[in-house]
């Protein structure tokens, strides 16, 4: 059994990558505009289906893909147009049934659209990378890549240019933010739109490797907010992290224990994660009961 | 706990004239008024919750599917009679409601709504592989039917009349149940939770019971649907099903009202079963129509409806003193 393990580390870490990258886009508009985006895992979706159409419509998968991101990209910003912005000033309450509405009207959508029958993309990185410890197909290779060059990326945006600067002004103190004239619309849209981003890649990558279809999205979007409560909302070095670790933690289970545990085991993790340390590993507590 | 007469008498008078129209209806439209029905009940109870507590809990749909689940093997396989299995079935439900709540309570806003998501996940996996008892992906099959009560006339309109009865008696029971100790604690904790708990309104206790009573008649509502289906699956009682069909019969309806939820459970179950609406397009009707209420109108129907009446009666008011 333990031979076995180098490998479940490495599968672990894949699966993990594709939470992180979930995770990051949703504490990215949590952290920022303290808005549940239920809807998330629906973009996601839509991210496969794009590149779905790309693909089957005669496009290289790379340009498909990147179109599908451009695309839900927009359509991150017009979701929360549309659900969130004329909610301003309503409770978390009304935010979170608007998202929750959001997300079955695209779903719904996608299910005229395309049917319920599940979808495949034909893989564009056939082949396996074999080393001495572990065996990993250069598709997952590719989502850990990808992962890591989009937290480095955010985190370019977030600390080295003007935009990120007034994203990370909004999430500390709104109210000062908008004293200090940042344009609160430039900076929901750029939430949005980096947010979305995250979702559409993922859903674009693991598209190619497991079936599209339209309720795809809410496992995962779940699973990311299982990952914001392990790392802390808003935490974008948390939802890298807890991603990575629930990756790790729900191969092992399925691999020691039983696979059909698979899921519920992400679900004890988020149930006892929320006993123990409500604030997650890198979230700040609060002084609250 | 005053004040309970008005809301007695009105409603034994929607119930009465309820129970007059059952004889005029053809089976379809029994059937269909026997479905409004079961979800009146679900949403009201939903609405102790949502629109009084102001938790948004995920897990309604998989605690109606625990009531039907319980009764139907409590009527199939252990043979106890349907009357002794409907307030066993709630019970049960109520206590396993208990444990969610007292598990989910430990969070609140965005968690609170996550973790109720992730048990109505579970609870739907847990029906699919429990095939034991549930039936599995198949569903469970040949729960026998209510005993007969020859008084209420055909077998559907023996099971609209227990339905409508159910609505009425859920009414009542949510209507003491806000208006008691309790359910005005559960609204200081909707209100503010930390003021509530600086005023030493005891809001651990307040929001348990409004869980555990919204749980006991989605258990009850349960039993009653196993039973007149003769059939349950799994599918029922999803997250996208039940669990999500009850936001929107509440929200559309009127959250903080108790006969806004009827009224919605009357509207969107009727409205597309007289229309013929392709069952495709009807979720998708469902979420348009939950976006629009929470944004414009956030009161539901009993919104307008309150309004309206308020506008009525300062009209009259007004035109009194010159008459």
């Amino acid at each position: 059994m333990l031979e076995l393990l180098p490998q479940q580390l490495a599968n672990g870490l894949a699966l993990g990558s594709t939470y992180a990258l979930v995770a990051m886009g949703l504490t990215l508009i949590f952290g920022v505009l303290l808005i549940p985006n239920f809807a998330h895992g629906e973009l996601y979706m839509l991210g496969g289906f794009l590149t779905y159409a790309g693909v089957t419509a005669g496009l290289d998968f790379w340009l498909a893909a990147v179109l599908a991101t451009v695309l839900v990209m927009g359509l991150g910003v017009l979701v929360d147009r549309i659900t969130f912005k004329p909610l301003e000033q309503a409770s978390g309450l009304s935010l979170m049934i608007s998202a929750l509405a959001m997300s079955i009207v695209l779903q719904q959508i996608a299910t005229i659209t395309w049917g319920t029958e599940p979808r495949t993309i034909p893989n564009p990185v056939p082949g396996i990378l074999r080393t001495p410890f572990a065996s990993l197909t250069y598709h997952k290779l590719l989502i850990i890549a990808v992962m890591v060059l989009g937290a480095v990326g955010l985190w370019a945006i977030l600390n080295r240019t003007r935009l990120g600067l007034s994203i990370r002004a909004v999430s500390q103190n709104r109210d000062a933010a908008l004293l200090m004239g940042i344009e609160m619309w430039k900076v929901r849209a750029a939430t949005f739109a980096i947010g979305a981003a995250f979702g559409a890649l993922a859903g674009a990558l693991l598209g190619a490797a497991f079936p599209i279809y339209p309720t795809m999205g809410v496992i995962p979007v779940l699973k990311a907010l299982v990952v914001l409560v392990l790392g802390g909302i808003g935490s974008i070095p948390g939802a890298i992290l807890g991603g990575l670790l629930l990756g790790v933690a729900e191969v092992l289970i399925a691999g020691y224990i039983s696979s059909e545990l698979q899921d519920i085991g992400a679900f004890v993790i988020l149930v006892a994660m929320l006993l123990v340390r409500p604030q997650g590993l890198f979230g700040r507590a609060q002084i609250e009961r | 706990m005053h004040g309970l007469t008005r809301p007695l008498l009105v409603s034994l008078v929607v119930l009465a004239a309820a129970l007059a129209a059952v004889p005029l209806l053809n089976e379809y439209v029994l059937y269909v008024a026997m479905l409004a029905a079961l979800f009146a009940i679900l949403a009201v109870s939903f609405d102790v919750l949502l629109g009084f507590t102001g938790y948004l809990s995920l897990a309604h749909g998989a605690l109606f599917g625990v009531g039907a689940y319980c009764c139907a093997y409590l009527t199939a396989r252990a043979e106890v009679s349907f009357w002794l299995a409907l307030p066993a079935s709630a019970l049960l439900t109520a206590v396993i409601g208990a444990l969610v709540a007292v598990l989910a309570f430990r969070t609140r806003d965005l968690y609170f709504a996550v973790l109720t998501l992730g048990i109505g996940l579970v609870g739907h996996q847990l029906f699919l592989v429990a095939s034991g008892i549930t039936g599995g992906i198949g569903g469970f099959v040949g729960i026998p039917s209510m005993p007969e009560i020859a008084l209420f006339g055909s077998p559907s309109q023996q099971k609209l009349v227990v339905a409508l009865i159910g609505v009425w008696i859920t009414y009542l029971a949510a209507t003491a149940f806000v208006r008691s100790p309790l359910g005005v604690a559960c609204q200081a904790v909707r209100e503010d939770h930390v003021l509530a708990q600086a005023l030493g309104i005891r809001i651990a206790v307040a929001r348990l019971s409004a869980f555990v009573f919204g749980a006991f008649f989605a258990g009850a509502a349960g039993a009653l649907f196993a039973t007149f289906s003769n059939f349950v699956a799994p599918e029922s009682f999803a997250v996208l099903a039940a669990g999500f069909q009850v936001v929107v019969l509440v929200v559309v309806g009127g959250m903080g009202t108790l006969w806004g939820p009827i009224l919605g459970a009357v509207l969107l179950t009727a409205l597309p079963e007289s229309l013929r609406v392709a069952s495709t397009y009807s979720l998708l009707a469902y979420g348009a129509l939950l976006l629009a209420f929470i944004i414009f109108a956030p009161r539901g129907i009993a919104g307008f409806l309150i309004d309206g009446a308020r506008r009525l009666r300062s009209a009259r008011a007004g035109r009194e003193p010159s008459a």
